[in-house]
This record gives structure tokens, sequence and C-alpha cells, in this order.
């Protein structure tokens, strides 16, 4: 049905707002006019009064003395009889629905509001302002991707390394595969004897710590959440829902964002994740406690831990993905430690998305044993493809002092893995200000180059999604609020200006290591990442020449790197021989689990 | 019985005033209703921020308000009807209340569906049925029988200005009601030897509407009526064109016949308007009302809300001062309801005032 | 004198508040300004996002013209009453 619409622009100062909403309206059909804003109110109420119109628009910003002038000017068309088939709608920046209605207006409307909530409240459809944010669809980055490798000889090498390690593998067996496995068989396990002695296996397995947690003795800082906790987390969010929902990019579906977790309770990270989506987060991460690595087995229950990570049990994946809204991702990182292959396991069932896997830092960097995590990565990986979950590759051996590019052939080789075992792998290089890159003043011109450099090297070898992560702009963030929600929103432009599939964000406490997150801090730098959008729209950063030099070189050192662990007996043996990192570089082969592949 | 009260601002003690009518209704043991033209009963002041008093309803007592509000009252309460009427905040309800307690109030906005619901309540039982301004607004007022008007230093601090606006406004109040009013036209209506109506504007009658209906005039005029809104340069044309015609002969005064005090009232500045009015010689023109609610009381107050250019603070005039020069220029009484015995006055003002002038 | 004394000009509070509605959101930003002993604050900025609020709450300790406390020490402890 069109209407006849009044647009009453009130505002001393050019209004624009009302103008948009005007043409809005004109385009779907209505008869609109678009009143000067200089006229008297009386001469306003004589040509509402003789246009006979359905609705009248008025746009008026809330100031001194103004809520009395609309107070007034409503009286004035009640008077003129305009009252008895016009609606009267107010709009403008800190109109409330309260103030609205104490003025008299049928409906108000705030600066926040959308032109689509305005138009569906002129025709009459029921559209409410709190609208949650249910049109979305779950995406898949992996969508659409070859995983094809361009390169020839990289893609001998590649297979070689490959054929080698899973040769190598294949009659292995370590504690966190068997547990794996048993855990498995435990999930589908009712109670009863067999359950019993399924979880003595388990316990055989596992270390004293997490074998007294099943016996309900937690480990110091970790508790279990109350019911009453839990009760109120699922009530407080049934009760509110996301009002106003953003998005930070402009239009488009790349890249997407994603943000950690890891405060260590559940609760305080379900809360930080709601608002995070309502702000127009799309995934999140979530990151476990260090310890966990260490320890043979996992522990089970909705559990709290006082201390920097959330521990990903069954119960709080599960409870994750039940709170959050169905097309936002949720990863679980698997890539380190004595429970690779648990941990994806976990992950499957509970409901995640996708998982992390590195067969390379998790060992290089993050201090396992590199025989045990081979084993255990490959086992991971088949469990990631048996559930249908990508996983990305963190290329963090660069935060160590590793050359970009032995990192980069560190995660073709996971990818590799991936593509022989049926998973799906997703390329994560950092956007970091590592010490290599420091040492050698890569990134002395501008951050732009050699960040590009990185993507233009992998796309050239390999047809698979990137990510850049973990966080983009890592190390070059300070405590400052604003230097580091700025440092986030550059890194973010451009990440989307390479076309890259996803990003993850830090929060402008990124840099302030002595206490968790607050939510302010990463509302933040979704904030300075959404004007950074708004900005550069469909535009890109520009890459000087320099970055091609860079690509060049990252393109040789890759290739150089590959061909020397192809030579090598296997992977483990690679990473050893310092192949994908060396001692003088800074990285480390771990020690976790050594020996206890059998 | 419906009583209005109106504000000539914000935080004229409107809401603290209803309080009192309110609760001596109880204590007479009257069947009340309440409604409202706005939104009334926040915790806090939706422009300033400083609290706001709230309204404390006693058990029986009919109230509106609108679905939005409900889950934020105290008081027990039982829906009775549901209007079809909708405002910003939602569907108007009718309800009673079971237990005492504190009530949001929520009322239709617009004239006619504000009688719709005050016939409601009344056919529901109500004997006293009390309309509770918002903010200004008056226009709806129309549907009272009797009025109060709040008005105090919200409204200026300038005591004497404040004590002339109300003046003014009492004036406008002044002139009885028309008896035997022409039936209602859309536009200006002439009566004299034949009758002229005027299409011109039906609803606004301002100086051009003026000038085109007295262009030419009847024989023997001796009635202009004149509906909906008018202006003030639609009333000095009115006046001028009128002084002119005495100077011919014209044995009576023409009737002027407003709708209601209100529309008069919204023409301009009151002091303006009444200026206007009182500039017309009383032999050329006698000012009469379609309709008109009686003005039974001004309730001042002398406390207000002083804006420092950020954040407002809670301040007071002299509130015997206030008073004693209000007393002496109106005749409509005035009470301030936190003065020694003000309450009483009030109250006695509002509830046994004469029914008929 | 007062640590508050030394502030030049104004203080910011950026927070995150648990409530239900804009208007609650609000109110206790205000109130906080109570609580932390600074009375009346002026809310710069805040965004409802349907689980809480965004806030910056702004207290002008000094505006310009009025008497600066941190004036008459020179602005530091270079005076008599920085020396211990």
């Amino acid at each position: 049905m069109t209407k006849n619409i009044l647009c009453v622009p009130l505002d001393p100062v050019h209004d624009v707002g009302i103008k948009i909403i005007r043409n809005a309206l004109a385009q779907r059909g209505h008869r609109t006019e678009l009143l000067s804003p200089d006229l008297h109110m009386e001469d306003v109420v004589r040509l509402a009064a003789a246009g006979k119109y359905d609705e009248i628009l008025v746009s008026r910003t809330l100031g001194y003395g103004i809520a009395e002038l609309l107070g007034r000017f409503v009286d004035l068309l009640d008077a003129a009889g305009v009252r008895k088939s016009a609606r009267v709608i107010l709009g403008g920046k800190a109109v409330t629905t309260e103030l609205a209605a104490e003025l008299g207006f049928d409906r108000g409307f705030d600066e926040h509001a959308s032109i689509d909530e305005v138009v569906a409240y002129i025709e009459g459809r029921a559209m409410s302002g709190e609208t949650s944010v249910v049109h979305r669809e779950r995406p898949d980055m992996t969508a659409g991707y070859t995983y094809v490798v361009h390169d020839r000889h990289v893609a001998e090498c590649l297979n070689e390394i490959v054929e080698k390690t899973l040769h190598w593998a294949a009659p292995k067996l370590t504690p966190g595969v068997s547990r794996a496995r048993i855990r498995k068989e435990l999930l589908g396990t009712g109670e009863g004897v067999a359950r019993v002695a399924l979880q003595r296996d388990y316990d055989a397995l596992a270390d004293p710590v997490v074998v007294e947690s099943s016996h309900g003795k937690l480990p110091s800082g970790v508790r279990t959440l109350r019911p009453d906790e839990l009760h109120f987390l699922r009530h407080m969010l049934t009760t509110r829902t996301a009002s106003h929902p953003q998005t930070i990019r402009k239009g488009e579906r790349k890249p997407l964002v994603f943000k950690f977790l890891g405060s260590g309770c559940p609760v305080m990270d379900i809360v930080h994740a709601k608002a995070c989506e309502r702000w127009g987060i799309d995934g999140f991460l979530i990151i476990n406690p260090s310890w966990e690595a260490r320890y043979e087995g996992l522990l089970e229950g909705f559990l709290a831990h006082q201390n920097d990570g959330t521990i990903t049990s069954l119960e709080n994946i599960r409870l994750m993905r039940e709170v959050l809204d169905p097309a936002t991702l949720l990863t679980v990182r698997a890539h380190r430690g004595l429970n690779t292959p648990e941990t994806v396991l976990l992950a499957g069932e509970g409901g995640a998305n996708l998982t992390k896997i590195d067969l390379v830092y998790g060992s290089l960097g993050a201090g396992t044993d590199p025989e045990r995590l081979t084993v255990d990565g490959i086992e991971a990986i088949r469990l990631a493809a048996r559930y249908g979950m990508p996983f990305d590759i963190p290329g963090n051996d660069e935060l160590s002092g590793v050359p970009a590019w032995k990192t980069l052939a560190g995660l073709l080789i996971n990818v590799a893995l991936g593509n022989r075992l049926g998973a799906r792998a997703i390329l994560k290089p950092l956007f970091c200000y590592g010490p290599h890159i420091v040492i050698n003043g890569y990134m002395d011109q501008n951050f732009v180059d050699y960040n590009a450099a990185k993507i233009r090297a992998l796309r050239t070898l390999v047809n698979a999604p990137i990510w850049p992560g973990e966080p983009i702009a890592f190390m070059t963030q300070t405590e400052d609020r604003v230097q580091s929600a700025t440092a986030t929103s550059y890194h973010a432009a451009l990440a989307s200006s390479l076309g890259v599939d996803a990003i993850t964000v830090a929060s402008t406490d990124e840099a302030y290591s002595r206490g968790p997150i607050c939510l302010a801090s990463r509302i933040d730098s979704i904030q300075a990442m959404r004007e950074a959008a708004r900005f550069m729209g469909q535009t890109a950063i520009q890459p000087s020449p320099e970055a091609d030099r860079f690509t060049e070189q990252i393109l040789k050192g890759i290739r150089d790197t590959l061909e020397q662990v192809r030579s090598a007996e296997h992977l483990p043996a690679a990473i050893h021989a310092g192949l994908l990192g060396s001692r003088e570089d800074g990285a480390y082969p771990g020690t976790f689990g050594k020996g206890t592949v059998a | 019985m419906i009583i209005g009260i109106a504000g000539t601002a914000k935080n004229t003690g409107k809401t603290t005033a209803l309080g009192v009518l309110l609760r001596e209704a109880h204590r007479r043991d009257l069947h009340v209703a309440l409604t409202g033209i706005g939104y009334d009963g926040e915790e806090r002041d939706t422009v300033t921020m400083l609290p706001k008093p709230r309204l404390h309803l006693e058990t029986g007592t009919l109230v509106t308000t609108s679905s939005a509000c409900l889950r934020v009252s105290s008081a027990g309460l039982e829906q009775v009807e549901q209007t079809p009427f909708r405002t910003a905040l939602g569907q108007v309800v009718i309800l009673r209340v079971t237990s005492p307690g504190l009530v949001v109030v929520a009322g239709p906005n617009k004239t006619d569906e504000l009688r719709v619901t005050l016939s409601r309540m009344q056919a529901l039982g109500a004997r006293f049925v009390f309309v509770d301004g918002s903010l200004n607004r008056i226009a709806p007022m129309v549907v009272a029988d009797r009025l109060v008007f709040a008005t105090g230093a919200a409204r200026t601090t300038d005591v004497g200005t404040l004590v002339a606006e109300t003046l003014a406004i009492e004036r406008l109040f002044i002139f009885s009601r028309a008896v035997n009013p022409t039936p209602p036209a859309p536009g200006i209506q002439l009566i004299g030897e034949d009758v002229q109506v005027h299409l011109a504007s039906c609803a606004v009658q301002g100086e051009k509407e003026m000038e085109q209906a007295l262009r030419v005039l009847p024989d023997q005029l001796w009635r202009i009526v004149l509906p909906g809104m008018v202006t003030l340069q639609g009333l000095k044309t009115l006046v001028s064109r009128l002084s002119h015609m005495s100077h011919m002969s014209q044995d009576t005064a023409i009737e002027v016949i407003f709708d209601d005090p209100f529309k008069l009232l919204l023409a301009g500045d009151p002091a303006s308007t009444s200026a206007v009015l009182e500039s017309m010689l009383p032999q050329a023109a006698v000012i009469t009302y379609r309709y008109a609610p009686r003005l039974v009381a001004i309730a001042v107050n002398p406390s207000y809300p002083a804006f420092d250019g950020t954040v407002y603070h809670p301040a007071l005039l002299d509130p015997s001062v206030m008073l004693q020069r209000f007393r002496e220029q109106l005749s409509t009484p005035v009470a301030d309801v936190f003065a020694p015995g003000g309450e009483d006055e009030f109250c006695r003002s509002v509830f046994d005032s004469p029914s008929s002038p | 004198m007062r640590a508050l004394d030394r502030i030049l000009d104004g203080l910011d509070i950026e927070t995150y508040l648990m409530c239900a509605s804009e208007q609650e959101g609000k109110d206790l930003a205000l109130r906080l300004g109570h609580e932390l002993n600074l009375g009346e604050v002026d809310i710069m900025f805040q965004e409802f996002d349907g689980y809480g609020m965004r806030v910056r709450l702004r207290k002008y300790i000094h505006r310009p013209g009025e008497p600066y406390r941190w004036l008459a020490e020179g602005g530091g402890a270079a005076g008599r009453e920085g020396q211990a």
C-alpha cells in the first residue's frame, strides 16, 4: 500500500538522514514530500493539514529546550486535526522510544536505526528493533579451493616428504593416539562394566593429575562451574538478544573476522563472544591453557580455570557451540602438546567447525617432541577429515626467529598431509613484526610489502584458503589503546586488500600480559576495523615494487627448504636437523612426549 | 468527572501534584482511574537524567499503560481490557490495581483515542478520571471537565514573567462556553443575515485565511466561528478587522467562537495571545468557546533542574515569595503542595470546586 | 594535594556495563560516577549492544578559566612540596 509521506526537517543544521530515508521511501513507490528546514512550525502544520498525509516524519536532534518544541509541534498537529489520519514519527540523535512516547509521537528512531527499520515501520511490516543475527549463513572458508600445488618442483618435494613421513608413522603408536581412540569409545559407551574398563585403560595412559581430576580432585586453579552459574548464563542469553547487530565489512564477504577467547572461564568467554558477535565478529578460537599440552590426558566437565586459557573439555566446547549463533564459526586449537588427536576428537564431537593442527610449529616452537607430534598430528588430521573439519596451520615459528620461508614451507607440508589424508587445510601465515624480519630490516620501510609478499608467495605455490593470524599486527602493538586499535585496523585493511579469506584480530589489550582481556578493548579494535573498512571500501592498499623482490626471496627460500626436507628421512628428522628452523634461528625441537612413540 | 493535569514545561511538578490528588481520592474512597497523554512514572527523567517521582496507586484504581511498561511496574495489576490504540511503547491496555505499588502510566496520545479510552474507564465504574499531561503538551486536554495547570521555576526562574504568563493563561480560560453554538463546519463560518462558510483552509486559521474570510462580510454579522488551530497572526488580523468594523454601525458585539481554550493557548505564547485579545474592544466582540474545561487550580513548583552547560542539578527559588506573588495577581486558587497546608488547599480546589461556574 | 588535583583537565573511564536496556545502561553509568566519588559524569559515548553497554564517561576536573589546582606548584614536584 503506497503512502503519502511528509518529511519535516526541524533541524537548523542540515540533516542528511531524513533525505536518505525520503529517497528510500520514494524508491519504494511512496508519495513523498520533503519540506525545507526553515519553515515556521505553523506553516508546516498548515501543509500537513492540507496534504492529507498518512505519515509525518520529523527529524530533530535533541537538546536543551527541544523537547518542549517538539511537544508543541505534536499539539499543533492535534489541534489542526492532522492526528486523526496521520502518524507522526520522530527521528534524530538521542531519540528514545520513551522520549517519543512522552512527546506524543507514534514512534521514535535514534541515529542507530537502519533505513530498513524505518521503512518497515511505515509499511506496517513486523520488524522489531531487536533483530538477532538469524539471517547469516555459516561460511565455508575452504569452498572453491582446489588445493592444487601449482609448482611442479614444490609438488614433488611435498609428495616425497609426505610419503616418507606417512610411511614412517604408519606402524607407530603413542599414548595420545591410543587415548583418542579410547575416548571415542567412551563417548559411545553407557554406564557399566565396559565403561569402567575403558576408563581404566584411559587412566593408564594419562598423567596422575588428569586421573585424579576424573575422580574429583581438580588441579589447583581449576574448578567446576556451578549449576546456578550455568542457569543464570542460559537465562541471560534467552532474555537478551543482540541489539542492532553490526557488520565490520562494508558489504564484502571476505575476510571473515575471528577473535580468540580464553579468559579461563567459559562464562566470561561466552559473554565476550555474544557481545562480539553483535559487534560483527564471524568466529572464535578457544585458546586452551598452556599446561594442557604438558599432561597426558584431558580434563572433563564444565571447567573454569583461574588463569590464561579456557579448558577445551567436551562440555565447554558444546556449551560454546550451543550459545553461539549457528552462523558463527568455532575453532578449537590442537596443534601443540600431548593431546592433539584427542582434542580434535572433542572438537568434532563438541560441534566445533574448525581445528588447528601444525606438526612443525607444534614441535619447533611449542615444545612437543617432533616424533610424538608427527604421529599424533597425522592422527589428528585423519580425525579432522572424519569430522569434516578444516584445520588451520599457524605459522608461529616466525615468532622464535625462524625466517618466513622456512615457516611457510612448514605450512605447505601440513597442507600436503591434509590433501593426502582428506582434510582441508587453511594456511595461516603471520602478519607480524617477527625477529627475523626485525633483524633483517624487512619492515623498515613499511609493513605492507613483506606481508603482501608472504601471501603472494603462497598463492604462487598452492590454491588454498589463507587466514592470517594470530593475531594480525602481532608484535606491532603497544599497550596504548589507540595505537593498538589502529595497528589492527591497518593490518585488517591490508588483509582485505590482499583478498585473504579470514583474519584473526586482537583487542587493544594485546600487548598487556598481566591480566585477562577486557571486552571494552575487544570492541575498540572492532570499531577501528569497521572504520578502516568504511574508509577503504572497494579500494586496496598498494604494495611497492619491493614486495615483488620479497616474494621472489620467499619463494626461493621455500623451494630450497623443501628440497632439503625431502632429503631427510622423514619430517621429524628434518625438524631435528633444523631444516625448518634451526637453533641459530632460535627454534628448538620440543621435548614433551619424548620417547613415548612406540 | 475528568480532571486534566497539564504542565507548562517539563519538571513543573505535574506528577507530584497528581500524586497528591490520587492520595486524596484514596482518602475520600473515590473510585478513580488514571490515564495519560504521554509517558510518566519513569524513575529517571529521560532528558535531564534527574530522579523523577513515580506514581503510587492503590488497590482498585484503573490505569492505562502500554505493554512495554508492564514489567517495570511494581503494583499488582490485572488486565481489564485491551484498547485498539498503539503508542511508541506498544499497545495501550486498561488495568486494575490488585495490590498497591508503583505504576508506569502511558496512554493514547491522540485526542480521539483518549476520548474513547476515558469513556471506557467511566463505563468500568471510575467516577474520577485523571488525565496526566506530558511535558508542555495540552491539546488533548480538551477532553477534561476540570483542569489543573502545574507551573513553576522549571518554566522560567523569573517569577515576574512566570506570574504574567500564568495570568495570561488564566485569562484565556475566563471566556465562557458558547450558548447554542452553530454546528461545526470545515471552515470559518460567518453568521449574519446569511451564513457564509470559507473553505480556504479548514485546519489552520492564519493571517491569510482570516483576511480572505473577513474580506466580504454579511450584513448584520453576529457570529464568527473559527474551527481548529489559530495562529497569533491570524488573531491579530481578526482583531484589527473587527475593530475596523466597530467604526461602522454595529449594535451588538459579535460572538467569536473558538473550539476550546487550548487552541488559543497554542496560537503563540500566552502573554502575547492574551494581549492581542484584550486589545479587542469589548463592544466589538465577545469570545466564547465551543467547549471549555474549568481551570480549577494552579500548582506552583519553586524547584527546578538547573543546567550548568553539561549536566542538570536540582535547585530552588524562594517558595513563599513565589506563592505570594502568584496569589496577588491570579483569581484561580494557587497552591504549593509542599507549603504548610498546601496539599489541603490544592485538593479542595480540585475536588470541591463548584460544578458550574 | 590529591592526585586528582594534578589531572590537567579531564578523566575518562572506558568500560563495558552489563545491562538489559539502554536506559538501564545510562542509569548505571551515571551511578558509577557517584560510586567512584566523581559526582556527576558525562556520558561521552554509549552504545548498547543487547547484552550490555560500551561507555566512555568523562569527568571534567579542571575546566578552562577555572582555578587550576595544579598551577600553584608549577604542575609538578619542582616546587617546595616535591623535595622529599
